[in-house]
């Protein structure tokens, strides 16, 4: 009983005497833009660059099984075939269609490292695979953080990259473009 | 307007569902009616009759097709008439089988309207009509009638002695087609499959997390036994009580582990068994959907015999049995144009005249059996006649005739020897080509179709007795049982079917003849190939004996050396990303039993290979480091344009050179071509669809292994930065194409690749 008449007693109180001009104030004030359009990426490694795909572009990240070779498509684009529960998918060679094949000689102890992965996407005309020497995790970042790739790329005949973004400091991620990326990569298969 | 759309939808749905009434019912009014021109007798099928014509009217005015709805009308009094005894049935079989086709190809009549398809047809449709109209006439009333199958009168009993007939085919209702069914998008049904698969696969390792499991126990049991061991060796008068208990506690703890321990393994044991049930249950049952009776692809089949016979002046009905036999979608796709085939051949040239067959003591009307079962794990269906059976010297004297052998050596030649030269392309008994056989295409095709899927057809015939076929194949397409072998390091599945024979021979059995290496079997010389030099894959490692897989075809016996035999296996067949366009050698993919993916190996690919690399003559020997032998007698060209022109006059004109030139149509197929093929030039056009030119060539310097290839740009285009655009893309030559008749062509070919020897 007590505490419902104090509870009473509470919610019957007064309006402070400003309260509505102060919401007035708030409501009437200029809208301060507040970025919220905020992106996702996949963060991962191929060789030693990093690299963010779009998370809408990832079905999933998993461990990395058996990759078969195909016969006569040794060192070509296509790495071979992989098997994610039961779906067999075609597994490529990104460091191949970014160029990175030297460095990847290099990191070559990588492909069978505890910390390589296997990053599947969704391109538009189905599946596929391919295997990061590190996946980082999902950041965010705002479009404005994006910053223009240097010339000696985007002057490049097939570049991928459609903006570099700071992290960690002094690193840098490339952020791909899915879009024709995949579209290479149909392409390449053939 | 959203109205207006659903409205449509419902419209299109309600068309479709016509359209399968059509088609199942339309099958229900040919069994009929081919029953009641066998037996005149089986009045009680016509009330099956009247039922499906009285249905399709019904779904014709839903959807608002007069003309259906005036055909079944009419079929429909026609059948009234009859059971009323009004009217004699067998007269009218030929026009109402002409009513079930008008109906059926208003069911097919898709894309159209069905008014325009009336208006289209209309003269086919009043004939028709008209035809039917002194059915109608002599049945008055038609709108009242109950559906009551009136009283059956008691079959006669079978007028033939042939007990054959007693296993006539009864009119089946459809139930097949009646039975509640579900659309499933096909890519559901493989992804469930690859997911049943996947949990057979996970059921497996459980079996041996519980041998693990039971690894533990006894570690367990051992402690136990030591600790034990401990206490009867510390007898009280050693130690301390201290000691004493804990070392009781410590037995106490190490037994009741044991139990918990064992515990937790029966009931994981438990667990095991019962997933697994439950998994290869799952499996099978998604196996299944993928099955269908028969009798889904054979419903047209009476019909075709008895109009083909008809046609031919004979007289044939088709029995079937087995029509329940399970077969697999694709497989039943598969079939149907082979037994056709066998049908018509059969009628053709097995069921003799009538007169000829009053002769020779047999019933006028021959009969066709269709029988399907499945017998050991395969399908079997056989196609057999009554007639006269094959001539094995009219064979023999035909063999000799093409020069496929001589008459000395047919003469030796057994029955099933002979027999087979049947199959042969272009092989035919007949002197006269007919619209129904003797073109001879037709036992080739059926045989190369029953290959291709792994099956086998075999013949048997005897003389006035009779012929029978019969295809042997295998249940599903989608599970194969193979051979895994290893080849540099990575396992490939070959399909069983394929295999002759496997051996390991010693490395010193092996002779070489011109450089190439063959060893005997059964006094038959076989050549072997190395199967990682053969897929363009690393080495391979050898022991003291080289495990081969003797692949072949009738024209010809190889051996495929592998790293060694894994072992049989069945395996579940998943296709290739469709984007990988054919790989070469490889047929589909499939995972071992512990997931991991393998590549199963197209035979046929493989054979056509190993002739070509043969008589090319530039596999390494085994044995060899690799890079042995590299010599080719003939340039190879490859020649990549649209215009057929073109093609054919760059390819004359190169091939009288003496370059071997291989044409492809556009760029997409000659980067495939120029990726499987070993080529010394690459010939291309610039504008071509799907790929143009200069992708093409872009593509082949990006190639590590194609980068050093000479390619030539043959183009209409002669504007200075059309050949600058060429060059660029890394092109080593730029020709206009007004430069064929002037010697440009062959002379900038011999400059690039030299002229041939």
């Amino acid at each position: 009983m007590k505490h419902r008449s104090a509870a009473a007693q509470l919610l019957d109180r007064d309006i402070p005497a400003d309260y509505l001009r102060e919401w007035a104030d708030i409501l009437a004030a200029e809208q301060k833009v507040v970025e919220t359009k905020f992106k996702s990426i996949l963060v991962f490694r191929v060789a030693s660059e990093w690299f963010g795909l779009a998370t809408s572009a990832v079905d999933e990240v998993s461990e990395v099984g058996v990759i078969r070779r195909l016969p006569h498509r040794v060192g070509s684009l296509v790495r071979g075939i992989v098997s994610l529960r039961g779906e067999v998918l075609v597994c490529v060679a990104l460091d191949v269609l970014l160029g990175l094949e030297k460095q990847e000689k290099e990191h070559a102890q990588d492909s069978g490292t505890t910390q390589s992965r296997l990053i599947v996407c969704n391109s538009e005309a189905a599946r596929v695979a391919f295997v990061a020497s590190e996946v980082h995790g999902v950041e965010r970042y705002v479009p404005r953080e994006l910053r223009q790739i240097p010339a000696t790329v985007s002057k490049s005949a097939n570049t991928y990259t459609a903006g570099i973004l700071p992290w960690k400091g002094r690193q840098t991620i490339g952020c791909l473009d899915a879009e024709q990326l995949f579209r290479s990569l149909d392409k390449g298969l053939l | 307007m959203s109205e207006r759309n659903s409205r449509e939808l419902g419209d299109a749905s309600m068309t479709d569902l016509f359209r399968q009434e059509i088609h199942t019912q339309g099958a229900v009014l040919t069994d009929g009616l081919l029953l009641l021109e066998r037996d005149s007798s089986a009045l009680e099928s016509l009330s099956d009759l009247m039922r499906a014509a009285h249905s399709l009217k019904g779904a014709a005015r839903i959807v608002g097709c007069q003309t259906a709805v005036r055909i079944s009308h009419a079929m429909e009094d026609c059948f009234v008439a009859a059971q009323k005894k009004n009217l004699e049935i067998e007269a009218y079989i030929d026009k109402l089988l002409v009513g079930v086709d008008l109906l059926t190809q208003i069911g097919r009549a898709a894309g159209l309207s069905f008014d325009s398809w009336g208006n289209e047809h209309a003269q086919e449709i009043e004939a028709f009509l008209v035809s039917l109209q002194q059915a109608s006439e002599a049945h008055e009333s038609s709108e009242s009638r109950d559906f009551s199958p009136g009283q059956p009168t008691a079959r006669s009993a079978p007028t033939s002695t042939d007990a054959a007939r007693n296993l006539k085919r009864e009119p089946s209702p459809p139930t097949s087609s009646q039975d509640r069914s579900l659309r499933v998008a096909a890519d559901n049904l493989n992804s469930l499959l690859a997911l049943a698969g996947e949990s057979l696969v996970a059921s497996r390792w459980l079996a041996s997390f519980v041998s693990g499991t039971t690894r533990v126990k006894r570690l367990n049991d051992d402690l136990d036994r030591a600790a034990h061991h401990l206490r009867e060796l510390v007898s009280d008068k050693t130690v301390d009580d201290q000691t004493l208990r804990v070392l009781d506690e410590l037995r106490r703890k190490i037994s009741e582990d044991r139990l918990a321990v064992s515990e937790c393994l029966a009931e994981l044991d438990r667990f095991d068994r019962r997933f697994a049930s439950l998994s290869t249950r799952l499996y099978q049952e998604v196996v299944d959907c993928r099955m269908r009776p028969l009798s889904d692809c054979i419903q047209g089949f009476p019909r075709l015999v008895r109009d083909l016979a008809k046609s031919l002046g004979k007289q044939a009905t088709l029995e079937v049995l087995g029509d329940a036999t399970a077969v697999d979608r694709d497989i039943l796709e598969l079939v149907k144009a082979p037994i056709d085939h066998l049908l018509r051949n059969a009628i053709d040239h097995g069921i003799e005249s009538p007169g000829e067959r009053r002769r020779a003591g047999k019933p006028e009307g021959g009969t066709l059996r269709l029988e399907a079962a499945h017998r050991a794990g395969r399908l079997v269906i056989a196609v057999s006649d009554d007639g006269c059976g094959i001539d094995l010297d009219q064979v023999r004297g035909a063999i000799v005739a093409k020069n496929l052998t001589t008459s000395e050596l047919a003469k030796t030649m057994g029955d099933g020897e002979v027999l087979e030269f049947l199959f042969l392309p272009g092989f035919t008994l007949r002197d006269v080509v007919s619209e129904t056989s003797g073109r001879g295409v037709g036992l080739d095709v059926v045989q190369t179709m029953v290959k291709k899927v792994g099956g086998s057809v075999s013949v048997s015939s005897q003389r006035a007795r009779g012929t029978r076929f019969q295809l042997e194949l295998p249940l599903t397409l989608s599970v194969i049982r193979t051979l895994v072998v290893e080849i540099s390091g990575e396992p490939y599945a070959i399909a069983l079917s394929r295999i002759e024979t496997t051996l390991k021979i010693p490395f010193d059995h092996i002779q070489s003849i011109e450089g190439r290496q063959h060893f005997s079997l059964a006094d038959q010389q076989i050549g072997i190939v190395g199967a990682s030099e053969l897929l363009e894959l690393g080495p391979e490692s050898h022991g003291k004996e080289l495990p081969v897989v003797v692949l072949g075809d009738k024209s010809g016996r190889y051996g495929l050396v592998v790293d060694r035999f894994i072992g049989e296996r069945e395996l579940v067949v998943r296709s290739l990303d469709p984007r990988l366009g054919k790989v070469k050698n490889v047929a589909a993919a499939a995972l071992m039993p512990d997931g991991s993916p393998l590549l199963i190996v197209d035979a046929e690919d493989l054979i056509h290979e190993i002739e070509r690399s043969l008589s090319a003559h530039r596999l390494a020997l085994i044995g060899e480091k690799s890079g042995g032998l590299t010599r080719q007698k003939r340039k190879r060209v490859l020649v990549v344009d649209d215009s057929l022109t073109v093609r054919e006059l760059e390819r004359k004109l190169l091939d009288a050179e003496g370059y071997t030139v291989d044409v492809a149509i556009d760029g997409m197929a000659g980067w495939n071509a120029v990726r499987a093929g070993h080529y010394d030039l690459v010939l291309t056009d610039v504008d071509m669809p799907r790929m143009d030119g200069i992708e093409l060539v872009s593509l082949i310097r990006k190639d590590n292994r194609l980068s050093s290839l000479p390619v030539m740009i043959v183009s209409y285009k002669d504007r200075p930065e059309d050949r600058q655009r060429g060059l660029d893309a890394g092109a080593d030559y730029y020709l206009t194409k007004g430069s064929f008749h002037d010697q440009t062509l062959v002379q900038a070919v011999a400059d690039l690749i030299g002229a041939t020897e």
